[in-house]
């Protein structure tokens, strides 16, 4: 992808060619495909963010349906107090960020992988319950009706909610790959991969970790936030377990070298049950296979599992070259 | 009051512990954290609710549907848990992979039941075992069963463990997986047992669920929520740790429905693992096995 530190120039054709068809879309396409897109942009900015902490950094937070969902809903209630919705998807953001640090300091007391896992399905049930009890301020399981992206005149045509969509995700995008390139990327990368080793280096793992945490848990919760803004209508079914894990899934099914992984794995995800016609309740199941094919047959997930393939043909070809040779 | 808040509370862990004990065991002996086992229990109480809608006996309707649930636990053995654990290298990883892997089996099972059985929603239509008064309190049969079940099994699994062959070689499996192979020990079987005895239990738990409540296309997951939750409050592989926490689990239940009710059930239970987690952060009887 990068040669000499810059992208190499079939990368920044594809990635011109991706964004013209994105910028474009709304000339030449309908209200369906416009929010299909909006809806994989979205996925993709929640599995980057999960791929981030989840894979990088070692953390095994993936109740993203917990954070996003808050997120969403911080910025409805706060649309009472503040008229024009920018300034209430701010303020919801930095509310996330206090998720992301009580995320941390669960993670930093609970031991393992599989007791994490639990604590994160437990966390979002109760997510989905407390909605629910709390139905005065929540709306309960009939949810909130949001004011699109202020100014809402402007904003109540699809396409312009589309391409402040569009224009956000990309953003998100961009810094979780830039973070990832940085040296505070490589960073927590060790710490993943080695937090042993990083601390022996003199490496402050808990400040880092924390601010891994600072970074992701908003990102993940800005999906939440443009999500409900896009719909202007948000309810506790949105944000269950089959979310969360199908955005761990996008990681695990893409591959978790790079960001290409997470983003490949949400284009699955959200683009198989559609081109497929599957019907609403197989959407997820359909998934699930997926990832359980991928798991047994390719665990390194789809982009490193076709590298390894070709770097084998390529060795075996070499080899052979070189034997005859010999 | 308190003596119904005591009964219903023991009921609800027995039911509890039925559960977790699949998931208790199974990690225990294997390594492997399968989080089909709720839905596996659910599929037999499924099978059984319909075959005895459809006026089947019930000893008919029950051997089908725990039939089904060791079918079923088998397969996912089989064709999904040591796949994934081998396909991984096995270790910590396998085991990660197995746990998301069994994610996966969550979404898949939910769809599939649905089109199978065409309802979200069963009642077991077992027959009644009588109502029994303790003073002011009213008992049911099969609430009584679920304690009486919960205490066999426990009492049954302890001296298996500690009296007969099998259980030495399940506790030498536990602890050296390797060095049994090498002494003859046929791990895989033990393993293929370990999963059927724990569909079995699931099965039960299910099907007493079924009776004293209902059945619902979201009860596997949830029953796999709960099951993981003891089995990670008691410290994971610990049979003696789930039990002791379905104990307070359920009576905390118990209490809060008869209080407070509603779904504070479900925030309190969270509140109680959180808190466990930050305590003592390896379950309350800790096992050597991590991850």
């Amino acid at each position: 992808m990068y040669r000499g530190g810059k992208l190499t120039f079939a990368w920044r054709i594809l990635l011109s060619l991706i964004l013209t068809f994105l910028y474009f879309a709304p000339l030449f396409s309908g209200n369906f495909t416009l929010f299909v897109i909006a809806v994989l942009l979205i996925n993709t900015v929640w599995a980057s963010a999960t791929w981030g902490l989840f894979h990088q950094a070692g953390q095994s937070l993936f109740a993203v349906a917990v954070i996003a969902g808050a997120g969403g809903y911080f910025s409805a209630l706060l649309q009472n107090v503040f008229p024009n919705s920018w300034f209430a998807m701010a303020i919801a953001l930095f509310l996330c960020c206090g998720i992301g640090i009580f995320c941390y300091l669960l993670m930093k007391r609970v031991p393992g992988h599989i007791q994490f896992a639990v604590l994160n399905l437990a966390l979002i049930f109760v997510f989905g319950y407390l909605l629910i009890a709390f139905t005065n301020v929540t709306g309960g399981i009939d949810g909130i009706e949001l004011n699109y992206f202020y100014p809402d005149s402007f904003f109540g045509n699809i396409s312009a909610r589309y391409l402040v969509v569009l224009t956000l995700c990309l953003l998100s995008l961009f810094v979780i790959h830039r973070i990832m390139i940085s040296r505070f990327g490589k960073i927590i990368t060790l710490i993943g991969r080695n937090p042993s080793l990083a601390a022996s280096v003199g490496i402050d793992t808990d400040k880092y970790l924390m601010k891994a945490y600072l970074i992701f848990t908003p990102l993940m919760g800005l999906g939440g936030i443009l999500y409900s803004h896009f719909i202007g209508h948000i309810s506790p079914e949105t944000w269950n377990a089959d979310l969360s894990l199908m955005i761990v899934f996008c990681t695990l099914i893409g591959g978790s070298s790079t960001i290409i992984g997470p983003t490949i794995g949400a284009i699955i995800a959200t683009g198989i049950p559609i081109l497929f016609d599957v019907s609403a309740e197989f959407r997820f199941a359909i998934v699930g296979v997926i990832a359980i094919l991928i798991f047994v047959f390719m665990p390194e997930g789809l982009t490193d599992g076709i590298k390894r393939m070709i770097l084998n043909k390529f060795e075996s070809k070499v080899s052979s070259s070189s034997d005859d040779l010999i | 009051m308190i003596t119904a808040i005591l009964f219903k509370g023991l009921s609800l862990a027995g039911i509890y512990f039925l559960i977790s004990f699949g998931v208790t065991f199974l990690y225990g002996v294997g390594g492997f954290p399968n989080l089909a086992i709720g839905p596996i229990g659910l599929v037999g109480a499924y099978v059984t609710a319909t075959l005895l809608r459809d006026n089947f006996a019930v000893v008919t309707a029950l051997s089908a549907g725990s039939f089904c649930s060791v079918i079923l636990g088998i397969a996912v053995q089989k064709f999904v848990v040591e796949p994934l654990y081998n396909s991984t290298g096995g270790g910590d990883r396998g085991r990660i992979f197995v746990l998301y892997g069994t994610f996966g089996l969550l979404l898949i099972f939910p769809p599939i039941l649905l089109n199978i059985f065409r309802s979200t929603m069963m009642t077991l239509g077992l027959p009644t075992l009588g109502f029994y008064k303790l003073g002011s309190t009213v008992i049911g049969g099969y609430e009584i069963l679920a304690i009486l079940s919960a205490v066999c099994i426990l009492i049954i699994t302890h001296w298996v463990f500690t009296k007969t062959v099998y259980g030495t070689r399940v506790r030498a499996v536990t602890q050296h997986p390797l060095l049994s192979t090498a002494i003859g020990i046929n791990v895989g079987r033990i393993y293929l047992i370990t999963a059927v005895v724990s569909s079995i239990c699931a099965f039960i738990g299910a099907v007493l669920w079924g009776q004293i409540f209902s059945l619902e296309l979201s009860s596997g997951a949830s029953f796999t929520l709960y099951g993981f939750i003891i089995a990670v409050m008691g410290g994971l592989g610990s049979l003696n740790g789930a039990f002791i926490v379905s104990l307070v689990l359920g009576l905390a239940l118990s209490a809060t429905s008869y209080t407070i009710g509603g779904v504070y059930e479900y925030i309190i239970t969270t509140i109680l693992l959180i808190l466990v987690l930050i305590i003592k952060p390896k379950g309350i009887v800790p096992t050597r096995r991590e991850v």
